[in-house]
């Protein structure tokens, strides 16, 4: 739960976007669209926890 | 103070870093945003123990009304949550879905309100 969370999602983002035109450029178009679907994976999978967090620390603290 | 300008400059930088993305890849701006949400929350919770301690402070003084000072800190929770699903909903584009949220809310909000009400109207008729 630190500002580094967010700088990993955008260098997630940005890599996936550069490989995503190398390789639509390089023909590759499915390739460029399974990338940009495991960047969107990875990125998922560290969000998901903290909003799973979130979520059960409102329960918790507003006794819902 | 300074905190707050902290979280308020954070908040700014990773709106403007999730723009970057706003024209080849919007899911990543949508996740920055959601990413920034989480961190201002985390933050808020912090600052959320002190005022839960005041309010077990507030509970002793009224000491009739525990109960209502519960329901009130519930509502003040469901309001949250459905505050930021649909706030990251309407930044997505989808305006129906985070309206539907929001009425959610609004009818949870009701019901969780309703024993008030009932014990107002119980007062009420017992007076009568």
């Amino acid at each position: 739960m630190e500002v580094g969370l967010i700088f990993k999602i955008a260098a997630v983002g940005i890599l996936v976007t550069l490989l995503g035109q190398v390789l639509k450029h390089s023909g590759r178009e499915e390739h460029a669209f399974l990338i940009s679907l495991a960047g969107l994976v990875l990125v998922l999978s560290w969000i998901v926890p903290y909003i799973y967090d979130l979520f059960q620390t409102i329960q918790a603290l507003f006794v819902l | 103070m300074t905190t707050v300008i902290k979280i308020g400059v954070l908040a700014v930088l990773g709106v403007l870093l999730a723009l970057q993305f706003k024209v080849q890849k919007p899911e990543y701006g949508i996740l920055i945003g959601m990413g920034i949400c989480i961190l201002i929350f985390g933050f808020v919770l912090g600052q959320l123990e002190l005022v839960l301690d005041k309010f077990e402070l507030l509970k002793r003084y009224l000491d009739g009304s525990g109960e209502y000072l519960t329901i009130l800190f519930k509502v003040i929770g469901i309001a949250y949550i459905c505050e930021f699903s649909a706030g990251l909903c309407k930044d997505a584009g989808y305006g129906a879905v985070s309206e539907q949220i929001e009425i959610l809310g609004k009818l949870s909000v009701i019901f969780a309100g309703l024993p008030i009400l009932f014990a107002v109207i119980e007062q009420i008729q017992s007076l009568a």
